[in-house]
């Protein structure tokens, strides 16, 4: 961790900043005809869930295969950065709500990991 | 008595109407506005936590204003991901974007570009949800507009001061702490709520398990190929839903 290049993160950001803008402005500037239909529909539809569980999924999974040697993959299940993600899970699907979830996952990890 | 008539009818009571329409957005809005801040206040700890600066994660919360798009781009700076990767994936998990855009299309498409991009640029989930609450049809355009916007600026700006609060917290916590992590339960929840179908179900299961699968392979190529592979299986599921319907 610890600071980046000054000139890379901003230019990160404005990249970032200029494809989510895009992303917002893409059927207000184009015309309505354009609008993607069947297939492409429903491919755009899919795609934001199968990406965010594509990325979180092998950060939150880490702790299986960073497990001691000999120690098998099962002792990585007691590690809190999965237990709190296992909570925020739950929580979500319980109360319906995704802040839920966030605070559920919040203060299981700092119960479990503290702030040090 | 009369009562005097104000010189420009028409005008007074198009600004009228705007005034009361955008202060109905507002009223939607504001139940919504605590998970906003909330939202906000993990996002400024994460993007601290990351090592960006006060000017570069305030920079990021005014210009990106979206708590996936930056909550995704955190740990790949840190990691050093190339900038090509941080686009693709920025763009593949804020699709959802554009399909809002396609319904606001009817609504936004006949303002003046500068507003249209003004008004594009401040949409959120949250927002266009208190607009679809609070939205009836055959409303006149004025008053769609005033009211879209009455929803669009409160989230802005409570975005803002989530964030600020964030990065206030996020520097009196002790240094080098685990809080990075907080963004990525974030991320977690997001994506457990939009499992609800199906489905959605078999393209979480089967982009986590190409995702693991090929951790280990280069430019995140895992990564895109679980997106493949998770949209894929989804809609493979869905046409086997509707053949079903259609036999039955």
């Amino acid at each position: 961790m610890g600071n980046h290049d000054p000139v890379t993160t901003w230019s990160t950001i404005v990249v970032v900043a200029m494809i989510v803008a895009a992303g917002r402005w893409v059927f207000l500037v184009l015309p309505r005809e354009w609008r993607p239909r069947g297939l492409l529909e429903q491919a755009l539809s899919h795609a934001p869930l199968a990406a965010l569980a594509a990325l979180v999924a092998p950060q939150v999974l880490a702790p299986l295969f960073e497990a001691a040697p000999g120690a098998g993959m099962f002792a990585g299940l007691a590690d809190p950065r999965l237990l709190a993600a296992l909570a925020a899970i739950a929580a979500v699907h319980w109360r319906r709500n995704v802040f839920a979830g966030v605070a559920a996952g919040v203060i299981v990890y700092l119960a479990l990991a503290g702030l040090g | 008595m009369p009562r005097q008539m104000p010189r420009t009818p028409l005008r007074w009571t198009r600004s009228r109407v705007r005034r009361i329409a955008f202060r109905d957005g507002m009223l939607a809005v504001a139940p919504l506005l605590p998970g906003t801040a909330s939202w906000g206040l993990v996002t400024g700890i994460a993007l601290v936590k990351a090592g960006l600066t006060t000017g570069q994660a305030l920079g990021m919360a005014a210009l990106v204003f979206s708590g996936t798009a930056q909550l995704v781009t955190i740990p790949l700076i840190v990691a050093g991901a190339s900038l090509p990767v941080i686009m693709l994936t920025v763009f593949l998990t804020n699709l959802r974007f554009i399909i809002y855009s396609a319904t606001l299309a009817g609504d936004l498409g006949r303002l003046p570009l500068p507003l249209r991009l003004g008004l594009g640029y401040l949409t959120s989930d949250t927002a266009l949800a208190a607009y679809r609450l609070r939205h009836r049809d055959g409303e006149p355009q004025v008053q769609r507009i005033a009211l879209f916007a009455g929803c669009c600026f409160p989230v802005y700006l409570v975005w803002q001061l989530g964030s600020l609060a964030g990065i206030g917290v996020a520097h009196l916590l002790p240094a080098g702490a685990g809080l990075g992590y907080l963004g990525t339960l974030a991320i977690v929840a997001m994506t457990a709520a939009l499992v609800r179908s199906p489905a959605s179900v078999v393209a979480a299961a089967v982009a986590i398990g190409v995702a693991l699968l090929g951790r280990d392979w280069p430019y995140s190529l895992g990564m895109f190929s679980a997106v493949v592979a998770g949209i894929a299986a989804a809609m493979l599921v869905e046409a086997r839903h509707r053949r079903r319907r259609l036999a039955a």
